[in-house]
Parts: structure tokens; C-alpha cells; sequence
């Protein structure tokens, strides 16, 4: 491809990158109000070079190099490097340019929710207490215009979690998808990620809460729920010796989805944020010799050393929240990521999984800043919501960083991406470029027409 | 004036009723009985008022009044005499609120329109008080209580009522009840979300106070009218506004209840707002506000209800007790010591007390313990109450010419646990007391009989009675009706083997009665006490007492101590930072910045500067006027959405500000000076708004932000029609077509209000209209005095809206939210209104489908006054970077950007005459940051407001260390204290017996209640902390 050429792809996004106003003309404006076209599969090897590379796994590469071909990542060299391109590679100089692994969302309902508000379009959470043979993925809305804008902040691979409803525990099996694809089999990177379970809490309410049951109605409440699951798993475990010896058996299919959990394939996934629920779940795993994955972790930090020992990871989510409590410092979920970083317990950042906060996944990197500015150091931030959910979900092989042999799920960007001025320039999922426009720039390139291009009638009195 | 003349009047009502109370009208039957109403109590020792006692003095009783009191007096002829040996004689205790528990009785005829005004309720009937609760106020010392209506805002009359026994079972309110002017009762009563009964919102309550009171003088006066001229319009008959005349002339006084600490500015506002004649209910907190109660000058109940010790041995719950309960804990019973200090009147009532029988005693005593001294703690007894009763020339002292009520004590009850009520006297009659009365059998004993003796000891909790030989035999028995009923084994008196029945009445230090055995006789037993009942032993001091020094405020973490606020340094200058102007200078790089009594001085580099002045060194750190935050719900008590009418602009978010939320420091610490205070979006037409200032440490008062331009919050779309509820909704509008019906039918109505007004001011004489608070406030939104701040979503609304703020001449200040503004940025521009986004909020409702967050630049490309908020309390500690989003989405350069959360706001807010940039005359409300302050990685490390340091690192680690030790002390205290109090394992079933196991479980249920009820103390009467605004499509 010729130079030429690659300056128009750059010209491109430069319209439809947000805040830049150099070009505008009707046709590039109409085309920006189409639909988004997956990208097709990487047609031939492509060779970013000239900008920063941060492998993330590794040490940053100024005047990096990264070559890739069908998906892949062939190699990651320096300018002086030898490195052999083949045949029919397009070259992309990126002088001035920073290259990241795609960032990792590790807690959303994307794909399964568009409006919160219209029933509808909601299919976070199935009814009933245990609901382990749910997968997310099959309800996943590959058209989704909540992708699009995710997308265009860099986050190109996203865990979605199936929730638990009201008064329900286990919400279900989480999925990795890729955040581009026709269909939800396209875009599943690793379906069963985790069997994801929703800790009773003994909180009461908040502000205005009158009238709510009292702390030790909760407590107590919250036991008998620890109970049920406890009585669940027993079962489940019963259940999978008794169908090993007698196959003919009826097959029980919330039972039947605990067998890798039980196993100790997939991790059961705890969303927990206070001491005692925290302290609970280690205490059930122990007993059911489980894999453990904390989600939310508020309190964890008091715990790091039986995290540790159980070979726990915590996701944090999220740091942009309000302490739980008012006698605490106001920077205690920001100072949360730094604390687990120094007492050695892997983590991630993440968002909560609700539809309001997946609207606006695309804060993410930004979360991960807060805890840098509060004391975590910044590679470790980017680690947080790159390789270390990639680690965290056993993807690690294949995204979460710049490396060979792992897929080619790039951005390019003007900076930091932890930086809310950075631009994502261009992202590539598994070596297909990406569309970086989305519902918001579209409907900001139209309506920036009515403004330059008065309309007959506009701004007069009916 | 007129209550003292009121008074008066009524006292003379009691005397009359007294005097005349043994002449009968009705014809006696038979034998008349005219018992003597004489009675003379001598060798008492008489607390004539609080600190003075007349030692070896007589009291001389007669026809239920005092008439004589003195050492010199001598017990005249025909009275009977009661020997007090030594005993205290104090002025009849008075409990000058207990709640009813039924809802007083209302007389027929036409009501309020509210049900929760209901000043026309009387509690003369006093309904759903019995036997017991009387006698066991009397068994207290109390001998009168006033009862009061419990319900509703202004709730009705209470009643003051003696605390006779019932001889008959019956209650006789009609002659219990004293003719005296009782008081008048109110709270700040509402309903909560989703409950759409006016009103939902203590801000409601408050407007439904002030409208009852406007229309009460009104109707008062257009009544008047009605009498005098023939043809004046008959107003309706209302028995309430009828009811509330006195109230609302300042001549019957009112007890308000104050709910929290921060109720009694809103109550004293409300007294002086008036001229009304208010005292108040308090809740146990009124240490915190002292001062505040001292400078209002209104009398105050307390409670004696202290909190529990703290739950703290488990670890891993313990920390869900917040230090503001903690310190509570250590300092409620010192709350009547703090009011004495700050010359606080104050009675006392035993009402919020789970079972005041036993409580109430101990609790004064700690409260004595606590440093109240006896005599003050005597004078909230008596002479307190009877003043706030407004019959203190007839009550609460022991003096000639008051009425005989008396409570007389064996020992001091105020600092000796063993004291005793000896008697009260009520109406007149001496009443021995319970205790007095019933000899307590327990203790050591010699039994004689005509064939030996018998030494025992009788224990045991209540009625049942465990007697024990000196080999430790035991044997049963128990107390009925006086009766020492008891059967030892029949071997004590030679028998094999069976039981001997021993039934003996205590008299006097000995038993009198009969023992029968097993083989019919019956013998005469005789016996002697060898040692007394055990006294009951009272609970050792638990607490180390502490200091009566003005505590931290807001009570509990980084609340800040009276000394710790210095007042702001008279010459400040900042150095080498980087100075975001704002204005036309820009950014300043190696600025600096003079400040001078809280205003900026001068901008610029190389500044002259005066000799005191404290230099800020910022070492090139960036330096900015302090954040506005356009939308908060932030530091708001009692709802924030008055949720019931659809036109609701009577309501004042500034009558409800809480500035104990701790939100206000967060915030600080994200770089935020000032925050604009919204109703909620439930209406179409909100409430009133407030600007503050988040001068943290200070009471409400102090926060406002004087001379911001008032506003008022108007919502449109999905929230006012109701479209995410369960239910289809019913209230008017239902569709954005309604909404815009509903817009002009009420300012149609305001408009007609106003010309009404018009009229009746150009008529001489005329009645004028009756002030109506809603039309009020909708004619000053007409007239352009109040700015309208108006959710919005969707395009045709905003155009709506736009449209009819032009045909009507309003004064938009924001639209907020404005989610498609940049879809009609034309039409917002053109009627001067700002707009007010959310930065990157879309999706979370099909409203916001077409949100972007490219919104404000291209509204401010188009020429519309453009800003940022956070309308959420965790966010609203980021506003710096949500400014960032306007430079990443929409390419605004950095400066503009900065000025969304800046200037933007403060000129959309009118007050960037004051706030907003770094300008000289400007006030010195500023941020340092540690980095660029658009950038994520930057945290603030200082926040000033008018010159005054508010925020900083490292007095923000202080006030955590600080806060961790007193968390520390207090942990430690609350362990000392569980060990002494608390009991161990459940309680036993009484006599020690182990439960059957049936009964086990209902045990378990009872230990538990009571383990509820304990913990339910630490729910912390401040807001925790969390988002008052969860994020749900309904609240945004």
C-alpha cells in the first residue's frame, strides 16, 4: 500500500475522530451515519512501526516495531532489530504514535443490555436463586451500539457477566468476547470464564433506610443463604459421582454446569465487597476446595494474606466509588489497587457489571489512572486493565499484551490511554482493523451540519 | 405577653377547680362524706425550689394546695400527719411530654385538607393511657405528665394530667385532666418515596407548616371581616385553621419535635419566621448544637434514652459502626450536662425509654455523674417544666399557694442509687408509694414457732422467691399480693417426709403468720429479719467522665474541632504556581496570587506584596478557582424530591441543608468550592433551589452562599410522566403533550394570582388574597426574580420549553442535563439559557438514547453558555476530569474545557461576580493540584475557600490519625463496658430453671429482639455517606 493510500485511511479516521474539524464534507459526513461493518479477516501481514511500543509483559520499545499476520503476532522488535517482513506486508508508521494491547473490560453486561430502562433490551439476570447453567454469550446483541462506543475507547475485549436477580445467587457463566463480530460465536474469545456468584451482604440500607431489618435479621439471613449454597454444592458434587456411576441417570442441568467448578477448571467467581462476606467466601471455597476470583474486593486489602494463600485474584470494582463507609478516609477505594499491588495479591481493575456503568465502560482506563495517581505505579495501572484480566481469566496466552504468538488485538494511540485527552487512533482485533465510529460519533458528525449548513426555516419562530 | 396573660388566666381555671372541690352540686344520696383535706408532713426535709432546702420543716396540705412550708410551722389540728423522717421533699415531678399511643380524638366538622394537620386534636380523652403506664410514672416520682398527640405535623392539643392511681380501673380523664393551657404539638412528619401523599419530603413539611399558618392568620382575618361587614365572602369553616389561630398568633405555645441536630435551627427559623411561641422536643443530640439552642433562647426537653454500649467484639462488623455513634455513645449521658454549661433550659422526659421503670432513675444519675449538678437536674423536674407549661406561679415549687403535688424520696434520687420513693402527693392526696408500701421479704431470717426456730434466707428476682437454709437446702416459694408464701421441706420439722405450707405477710421488719404440717396443724410463726434485702446494686460508672469541651462538628471522623478552624490568614500569597485565570491572562506560568481577607487582592508575577503575609510556596504546581458543581443532591436531609404534586416550587432545598454529610469533605478534597443544590426531577415544577459554599465544620447557615441569584427546579420528560414506574401512574401529566399543558396552566394561574393581588392592593380595606406559596413562588419565576434550572432530555422538550420560556419572559438559567441541547443548541442560545450536562451519560434510559458526549461543544460552538455537573456525590470528586472528556470528544481546548467546571457554572449560577476565576475582587476560593489539572493522574493537595484552608493532605492524614485514636479509645471503652454490662450467653429463664425445649426457641426469639433493638442504636442518625442518589434511570 502505497503512502498515499495509508494517508487516506489516517485521513478517515482523522473525520471521524472526535474533536477534529479539519475535514467535513457531506459524502464522508452520510458515510459516517452508517451502520458499522465488522471488519473482515486480516488480509495480509501488517508492520506498525515508528512508534512506541508498550508490550506491557515487557519493557516499552521506543521506534517499536510489531509485525502481524493472520491474527497473530509474528514479532515485536526494536529499530535496530532484525526482522524480516514478508512478502506483501503493509507498512504503518506511527511516528509520534503509541501502540497498546487492547485494553480489557473484566466486568460488564455488554451485549446483554441496551436501554436500561426498556425491559426488552435487559437480559442481565435470570430469575430464580441458582442459575449456574446460564451462559451469557448466547444472549449477546452482536449489534449493540454499546460496542461501537466501548470500542472507540480502546477497551476491545470485554467479560460479560450474567447477574444474579432478585434474591439470587448464582448468576451464571461468564464469557470473553471480542468486541467486534457478526454474530455472538464470532465474538466469543472464551466462553465459561467463570461461574460468577453474588455473596449475600449484610449492609443494610443506606441514607434513609428506615424501618430495614435490623444488622442481626441480616446477619442471620445472610447465613441461611451461605447455607443454601452450601447445601447446593454438596448436591452437586453427589450428583456428579452419582451420574459417573450410573450415566442412565436424569440429567440435573444446574447441577450438571458446577462439574468444572468442582473440578477446579473454572473459578467461582465472588462478587464481595465487605470483611464478612469476603472472609465467608474464603471460608467456602476452603470447604469446597474451589478456584477464587473476588469481584468488587472493597475490604480485601484486610485479607491479603489468606487471598495469597488460596491463590485468589481480585478484580476491583470499582475505584470510582464512594467509600462504603463515612468514617473512612475519602480515598479509600482509590488507595484499594496499590494496597493489593504492594501485599503481592494479583488484581485487575474493573467497573461494576450493571447497565448503567456498561454504558459507560469506555471510563475504564480512567479508573485505573485514579488508582496510579493515589499511589499504584502507573505500569502496574496498565497492567491492571490489560495483562493482568487476561492472566486473571487464563486468556493470557492469547491478549492482554504486545507479544509474539498472542493475538494482534492492538490500538494506536496520541498518548497515555489512562489520559481522558489521549486519542484512540486505530485498534485492531485479532489483526482485522476495527471501526472506530460509533453511535456518538455519527450522531455528532450529523448534527454538526444543522450548525454549519443552515437548513431553510432553521431558528424561526413556527 | 398575651401567653403570660393566658397563663394566668388558666391558673386561675386550676385554683377555681381546686377550691371548689368539695362542694357537690349533685343531690347526696344517704350519708355525705366530706373526708378532711388536711395534711401536714413533718420532719421532711423541703426542696423548696432547686438549691433551696429547709431542713426539720413542716409542709401543711389543704384542699389540694399548699399552705404553709417552713421549720417555724406547726401540723394544725385535723390534719393527719405523715412523719417523713428526714425524707426529701421536692415540688411534684412533671413528665412534660409523653406520647400518646392512640390518636387524640378530633371533634367533628370540616377538616384540613391535609390529614397531617390536625392542630384541632385534643388529647384530653387521653386515649390509650392505662393503669400502667401512670402508675408507672408515679412509681418514678412524677405526679403530673402532659400526654400529647403523637401524629402528624401540627398534631393537635396535649393534656396535662395527674398520675393518681385508678381505685377503680377507671381513668376519669375528665377530672385527671388539669384545666391549664397545654401546649400545642408539632413535628416535621412525611411520607416517603414512592408514598404520594403531600408531603413526601421534610422540605414539604416544612412548606405545609408555613402554608397552614399563612392560611390560619387569613382565614382569621377574612373571618373577622365576614362578622363585621354584611357583604364580605363567608370564608369556609375549618376547624383546623380555627384550631391553629392561637398557635399562629405566638398565644398558645408550641412543643416541637426536633427529629436530629439540625432540626432546631430549622425549628428556631421557623419560631422567628412567625413570631411564634416555640419550644423543643429534643432527641438526646442537643450537646452537638448547644450553642445554637443557647442562642435561640427556647426551652428544651430531652430525653434520658442513652445508647447502648457499642457491639465492638465482633472484628469484623465493628467497623461498620461509624465514630459519629461511638462518640455518641460516650457522650449522651453528658448531654444534660453540656446544655447546663451553655445555660440551656432544659426539663427532662422519660418518653423514648423501652421501660422507663427501670431506666429512668439510672440515667439521670449518670447524667448527674456526668457533672449536671442535683439542683439543675432537679430543676428539669420541676421548675423547668412547670415554666415551659406555663404554670410555674402554681407548679414546680413547694411554696405556699401552689398546688399540693409533691414528691417525696428516701435519700437523694439524684446521686444515691439506694434513695427511695417515699410518697407523692397528688391533688393534694399523699399516695405512698410501691416500694414503700410492699415490704420487700427478701433477706435473712429467724422463724419462731412454738417448736423451735428456723433461720433462712429469701432470694430471688421478683415474685418468685428461692429460700435457702444455712446447709443450703433450698425450697420454693413466691410474693402474691404481699404474702410471703413459701414450703419448706417437712423434715425441718421432724417429718419424713412431704412439704410444710408456710404462708406470713411482711409487716414492718418482721413476718407474721402461719405454718401448717403435714399433719394438720397449723401453727402461729413469728419472724425476725437478720440481715435486710440486698440493695439493689447499682451499675458501676462504666465511663471515665469526659470532658464538657465543645466536640468536634460535625460529630465523628474529620468533623473539626472548635479550635482547629483558625480563621483565615489576612494576607495570603501563593507562589510560583501556575495560575489558571480564567481569564483573559490565561494560564500564568510562575504566577502568583495575593489574597486579602478571604477576596483576591492581585494577579500577576512579581506582586507587591505587605510584609505579614503567609507565603504558599506551589513549586510550579497549578493553581485554579475552586470547582462548581451545577447540579448536587449532595448534603440534602429528608428527601430531595418533595415527590407528591406536580407543581411543588413552595418547597426550599435551603430550609434542608445538611452540612454534617460528609459528602461536603469528599468533595473538598476533589476540588470543589461551591455546589448548586437541586430538587429532584419527580415534578414537573420542583422546589426551590440553594447555592452553597462547602464551608465544612459550619452549620447550615453558614454555607449559603449569599446573594446567589434564587432559582428554582422545573423537570420534563420520562421522570415527570412517570414512564419507568412499576405502575402506570395517574397524576397529571402522563405525556411531554401534558407537560407542556401543565406549564401554562399554571403559570396562567400565577398570573391571575398576581393580578388578584394587584387588585386587592389598589382596593383599600380589602381583604387581600390569601398568600399562597406556590402561586408565590410560580409569579416570581413569571416575573424573571427566580432562574429556572429545568431537567431535560429530549429535543422537542427542550424546543418546548424554549418556546414557552419566550412567551412567557423567563429567566432560564440552565437547562440541566439538556441530554439532545445539541440538537437545538440554536433555540437554547437564543433565549440566553445555559445548559448543564452530564459529560458522556447515555443509554441508561430510552430518553438518553441519543446522548453524546460531544453535547457541550458543539451547544458551545453554537453560543450557548456551557457547563459540566456531576448530579452524583462520587463523581462530583472528579469534576476536573470530566472536563477533560470536552477537550478528548469535541476537540475543546484545554482553557475552555477547565471553564465547564468553573466559570461557566458560576456565570450560569449569576455569582461570577464572587466565584469562578482568579480575579481580583474575586474570592479566594482556590485548588492546588498536583498535576495538570485536566489530567487523571492529579489529586488535589489543597482546597480554600474565602482564604481559608478547608482540605489538605496532611491535615487530612491528621484528622485520619485523629480519627483512628478516638476510634481506638472509644473500642476500648465500649470492651470495658460490654464486660461489666452485657450479659453472658442468653438470659436464663426465670428462677434460673433450664428452658424445656419448647420454650427454647421463643427465648431465642426473645434474646434477639433484644439483640435487635441494641443494635439498631448504631443506626447513625447521620447520613452514611452514601450516593443520597443511587444511579437509576428514576433519579437522573
Amino acid at each position: 500500500m502505497s503512502i498515499d493510500s495509508i494517508m487516506a485511511v489516517w485521513g478517515r479516521r482523522l473525520v471521524i475522530r472526535v474533536g477534529t474539524f479539519a475535514v467535513a464534507s457531506m459524502s464522508l459526513a452520510a458515510a459516517a451515519a452508517e451502520l458499522s461493518v465488522p471488519a473482515p479477516p486480516q488480509q495480509q501481514p501488517i508492520l506498525l512501526e515508528g512508534g512506541t511500543v508498550h508490550t506491557v509483559s515487557g519493557a516499552s520499545i521506543e521506534q517499536g516495531r510489531v509485525l502481524f499476520d493472520q491474527g497473530r503476532i509474528v514479532a515485536v522488535a526494536g529499530p535496530d532489530d532484525a526482522l524480516d517482513l514478508p512478502e506483501g506486508t503493509q507498512r504503518i508508521g506511527l511516528e509520534g504514535r503509541h501502540v497498546y494491547p487492547g485494553l480489557i473490560s473484566a466486568n460488564t453486561v455488554l451485549g446483554l443490555v441496551e436501554v436500561d430502562t426498556v425491559r426488552g433490551t435487559v437480559d442481565i439476570a435470570e430469575t430464580g436463586v441458582m442459575n449456574p447453567n446460564v451462559r451469557a454469550e448466547v444472549a449477546v446483541n452482536p449489534a449493540s451500539e454499546l460496542f461501537g462506543v466501548t470500542r472507540a475507547a480502546g477497551i476491545l475485549t470485554a467479560l460479560t457477566v450474567p447477574q444474579a436477580g432478585r434474591d439470587g445467587l448464582l448468576g451464571g457463566r461468564s464469557a470473553l468476547l471480542r468486541l467486534d463480530g457478526w454474530t455472538w460465536e464470532d465474538m466469543t474469545l472464551q466462553s465459561g470464564v467463570g461461574m460468577h456468584v453474588f455473596w449475600p451482604t449484610e449492609r443494610g440500607g443506606g441514607f434513609g433506610a428506615i424501618g430495614v431489618d435490623s444488622p442481626e435479621a441480616r446477619r442471620r439471613a445472610a447465613e441461611a443463604r451461605v447455607e443454601q449454597l452450601d447445601a447446593f454444592f454438596a448436591r452437586a458434587r453427589a450428583y456428579r459421582e452419582a451420574r459417573a456411576a450410573d450415566p442412565a441417570l436424569p440429567r440435573d442441568l444446574r447441577l450438571e454446569a458446577l462439574a468444572p467448578v468442582l473440578a477446579r477448571e473454572m473459578p467461582l467467581v465472588v462478587h464481595a465487597d465487605e470483611l464478612r462476606q469476603i472472609e465467608a467466601a474464603l471460608n467456602f471455597v476452603e470447604r469446597h476446595e474451589l478456584r477464587l476470583v473476588l469481584v468488587g474486593g472493597y475490604d480485601a486489602w484486610r485479607l491479603t494474606e489468606r487471598l495469597r494463600e488460596l491463590d485468589a485474584a481480585v478484580i476491583v470494582s470499582t475505584v470510582h466509588r464512594l467509600p462504603l463507609r463515612r468514617h473512612e478516609p475519602y480515598d479509600t477505594p482509590f488507595v484499594l489497587p496499590r494496597k493489593l499491588h504492594e501485599a503481592g495479591v494479583p488484581f485487575a481493575i474493573a467497573r461494576v457489571a450493571t447497565t448503567f456503568a456498561s454504558a459507560h465502560e469506555r471510563n475504564l482506563p480512567f479508573e485505573a489512572a485514579t488508582a496510579a495517581a493515589f499511589g499504584l505505579p502507573r505500569e502496574e495501572a496498565l497492567r491492571a486493565v490489560t495483562l493482568y484480566p487476561a492472566q486473571i481469566f487464563g486468556v493470557d496466552d492469547r491478549i492482554g499484551a504486545v507479544a509474539p504468538g498472542l493475538q494482534a488485538t492492538l490500538i494506536v494511540t496520541d498518548g497515555d490511554p489512562l489520559e481522558i485527552t489521549t486519542q484512540i487512533e486505530r485498534a485492531w482485533i485479532d489483526g482485522r482493523e476495527i471501526d472506530l465510529a460509533s453511535r456518538h460519533t455519527r450522531l455528532y458528525e450529523r448534527y454538526r451540519q444543522r450548525y454549519e449548513v443552515p437548513a431553510a426555516g432553521q431558528g424561526t419562530r413556527p | 405577653m398575651k401567653r403570660r396573660l393566658l397563663a394566668t388566666v388558666a391558673v386561675m381555671a386550676i385554683s377555681v377547680q381546686s377550691l371548689h372541690a368539695t362542694e357537690y352540686t349533685t343531690p347526696v344520696q344517704g350519708i355525705p362524706e366530706t373526708p378532711p383535706r388536711w395534711h401536714a408532713l413533718i420532719n421532711a426535709r423541703v426542696h423548696v425550689a432547686p438549691g433551696e432546702v429547709m431542713e426539720q420543716a413542716t409542709v401543711v396540705l389543704r384542699d389540694g394546695r399548699i399552705v404553709a412550708v417552713g421549720t417555724a410551722v406547726s401540723a394544725p389540728a385535723g390534719a393527719r400527719v405523715w412523719d417523713l423522717d428526714g425524707a426529701n421533699v421536692y415540688a411534684g415531678f412533671i413528665d412534660v411530654s409523653r406520647p400518646l399511643a392512640e390518636m387524640a380524638a378530633r371533634p367533628d366538622g370540616p377538616a384540613h385538607w391535609n390529614p397531617r394537620i390536625t392542630p384541632e386534636r385534643r388529647a384530653d380523652g387521653l386515649p390509650g393511657v392505662d393503669a400502667a403506664a401512670i402508675d408507672e410514672l408515679r412509681e418514678l416520682g412524677f405526679t403530673l405528665a402532659q400526654f400529647a398527640p403523637s401524629q402528624g405535623i401540627f398534631r393537635g392539643t396535649g393534656a396535662l394530667a395527674h398520675l393518681a392511681p385508678l381505685p377503680d380501673g377507671a381513668l376519669h380523664a375528665g377530672t385527671r385532666v388539669l384545666a391549664a393551657p397545654a401546649l400545642a404539638h408539632a413535628a416535621f412528619e412525611f411520607g416517603g418515596w414512592p408514598n404520594r401523599e403531600y408531603p413526601t419530603s421534610l422540605m414539604g413539611a416544612m412548606a405545609l407548616v408555613r402554608q397552614a399558618l399563612i392560611d390560619s392568620r387569613w382565614h382569621a382575618q377574612a373571618s373577622a371581616r365576614w362578622t363585621q361587614d354584611a357583604a364580605a365572602v363567608r370564608p369556609e369553616r375549618n376547624l383546623a385553621l380555627a384550631a391553629l389561630r392561637p398557635i399562629a398568633a405566638g398565644d398558645q405555645r408550641l412543643l416541637f419535635a426536633a427529629r436530629d441536630e439540625l432540626d432546631y435551627a430549622r425549628i428556631d427559623g421557623l419560631a422567628r419566621e412567625f413570631e411564634l411561641d416555640i419550644a423543643i422536643l429534643g432527641n438526646g443530640h442537643e450537646y452537638r448544637k448547644a450553642g445554637v439552642l443557647a442562642g435561640a433562647g427556647r426551652p428544651v426537653v430531652i430525653p434520658l434514652a442513652f445508647p447502648e454500649v457499642p457491639p465492638v467484639e465482633r472484628v469484623e462488623s465493628a467497623d461498620d459502626i461509624s465514630l459519629a455513634a461511638l462518640s455518641h455513645w460516650e457522650l449522651a449521658a453528658s448531654n444534660a450536662a453540656f446544655l447546663a454549661e451553655a445555660g440551656v433550659e432544659f426539663s427532662f422526659t422519660s418518653a423514648g425509654l423501652a421501660s422507663p421503670g427501670e431506666a429512668f432513675w439510672p440515667a439521670l444519675r449518670e447524667a448527674v455523674r456526668r457533672g449536671l449538678s442535683p439542683e439543675r437536674a432537679l430543676a428539669g423536674l420541676t421548675r423547668h417544666p412547670a415554666r415551659l407549661l406555663g404554670v410555674e406561679d402554681r407548679l414546680g415549687e413547694v411554696r405556699p399557694g401552689h398546688l399540693a403535688y409533691l414528691s417525696v424520696f428516701d435519700g437523694d434520687p439524684f446521686t444515691d442509687a439506694h434513695a427511695r420513693l417515699r410518697l407523692t402527693v397528688i391533688d393534694g392526696e399523699p399516695v405512698p408509694a410501691e416500694a414503700a408500701r410492699r415490704e420487700d421479704p427478701r433477706g435473712s431470717w429467724r422463724l419462731v414457732h412454738a417448736e423451735g426456730s428456723l433461720d433462712f434466707s429469701l432470694s430471688g428476682p421478683d415474685r418468685r422467691l428461692r429460700g435457702e437454709l444455712e446447709d443450703g437446702t433450698r425450697f420454693d416459694g413466691r410474693l402474691e399480693e404481699g404474702r410471703v408464701l413459701l414450703q419448706p421441706p417437712a423434715e425441718l420439722f421432724g417429718f419424713e417426709e412431704g412439704f410444710a405450707r408456710l404462708s406470713a405477710e411482711p409487716l414492718d421488719g418482721r413476718l407474721e403468720g402461719l405454718l401448717a404440717l403435714p399433719d394438720g396443724r397449723h401453727l402461729r410463726i413469728r419472724g425476725e429479719r437478720t440481715a435486710p434485702p440486698p440493695v439493689p446494686e447499682a451499675r458501676a460508672p462504666v465511663l471515665p467522665v469526659p470532658a464538657l469541651q465543645v466536640p468536634r462538628y460535625p460529630a465523628g471522623a474529620f468533623g473539626v474541632a472548635p479550635d482547629g478552624r483558625t480563621a483565615a490568614p489576612r494576607n495570603l500569597l501563593f507562589v510560583n504556581a501556575t495560575v489558571w485565570t480564567m481569564g483573559e491572562e490565561g494560564v500564568l506560568e510562575g504566577g502568583e496570587v495575593l489574597v486579602r481577607d478571604g477576596r483576591i487582592a492581585a494577579v500577576g508575577r512579581d506582586l507587591r506584596t505587605p510584609r505579614d503575609v503567609l507565603r504558599v510556596d506551589l513549586d510550579g504546581r497549578h493553581l485554579t478557582p475552586g470547582l462548581i458543581d451545577a447540579h448536587s443532591h449532595s448534603a440534602i436531609s429528608g428527601g430531595v424530591n418533595e415527590a407528591s404534586d406536580s407543581n411543588t416550587t413552595e418547597v426550599r432545598i435551603a430550609d434542608v441543608i445538611d452540612p454534617t454529610d460528609i459528602a461536603l469533605y469528599r468533595q473538598l478534597a476533589g476540588g470543589v468550592t461551591t455546589i448548586h443544590l437541586l430538587h429532584g426531577s419527580a415534578n414537573t415544577m420542583g422546589g426551590q433551589n440553594a447555592v452553597i459554599k462547602l464551608r465544612w465544620g459550619q452549620g447550615a447557615e453558614a454555607m449559603h452562599f449569599a446573594g446567589a441569584m434564587p432559582g428554582v427546579k422545573f423537570a420534563l420528560g420520562e421522570n415527570v410522566k412517570q414512564s419507568n414506574w412499576a405502575s402506570d401512574g395517574t397524576r397529571y401529566p402522563q405525556t411531554r403533550m401534558g407537560v407542556e399543558q401543565f406549564l401554562i396552566a399554571q403559570f396562567e394561574a400565577a398570573r391571575e394570582y398576581g393580578e388578584r393581588l394587584e387588585q386587592a392592593r389598589r382596593v383599600r380595606g380589602a381583604v387581600p388574597p390569601r398568600r399562597d406559596l406556590r402561586m408565590e413562588a410560580t409569579l416570581e419565576i413569571l416575573r424573571g426574580e427566580r432562574l429556572v434550572h429545568i431537567h431535560s432530555y429530549r429535543q422537542d422538550e427542550i424546543l418546548m420549553f424554549a418556546r414557552l420560556a419566550e412567551t412567557y419572559g423567563l429567566q432560564v438559567g440552565t437547562f440541566q442535563h439538556v441530554l439532545e441541547g445539541y440538537k437545538v443548541a440554536d433555540a437554547i442560545a437564543r433565549i440566553d439559557a445555559g445548559a448543564s450536562a452530564f459529560s458522556d451519560w447515555w443509554a441508561f434510559k430510552a430518553e438518553a438514547w441519543d446522548a453524546i458526549p460531544h453535547n457541550v461543544a458543539l451547544m458551545t460552538r453554537a453560543g450557548v453558555l456551557s457547563s459540566f455537573n456531576s448530579d452524583d456525590n462520587e463523581l462530583a470528586r472528579r469534576l476536573n476530569t470530566e472536563a477533560a472528556k470536552a477537550v478528548r470528544h469535541g476537540g475543546m481546548d484545554e482553557e475552555e474545557a477547565f471553564a465547564l467546571v468553573t466559570l461557566n457554572p458560576a456565570r450560569q449560577l449569576r455569582i461570577d461576580d464572587r466565584v469562578g476565576a482568579i480575579a481580583v475582587g474575586l474570592d479566594a476560593d482556590l485548588v492546588v493540584w498536583s498535576a495538570h489539572p485536566l489530567s487523571t493522574f492529579a489529586r488535589v493537595e489543597q482546597t480554600w475557600i474565602d482564604g481559608q484552608r478547608l482540605f489538605d493532605l496532611e491535615s487530612d492524614l491528621e484528622a485520619r490519625r485523629d480519627a483512628a485514636a478516638q476510634r481506638e479509645r472509644l473500642m476500648a471503652l465500649a470492651l470495658d463496658a460490654a464486660r461489666e454490662t452485657r450479659p453472658q450467653g442468653p438470659p436464663r429463664a426465670e428462677g434460673g430453671d433450664p428452658p424445656g425445649a419448647g420454650v427454647q426457641g421463643a427465648l431465642r426469639r426473645l434474646w434477639l429482639e433484644h439483640a435487635e433493638a441494641h443494635l439498631r442504636q448504631y443506626r447513625d442518625l447521620y447520613h452514611d455517606g452514601s450516593n443520597a442518589l443511587t444511579c437509576t434511570a428514576e433519579n437522573h
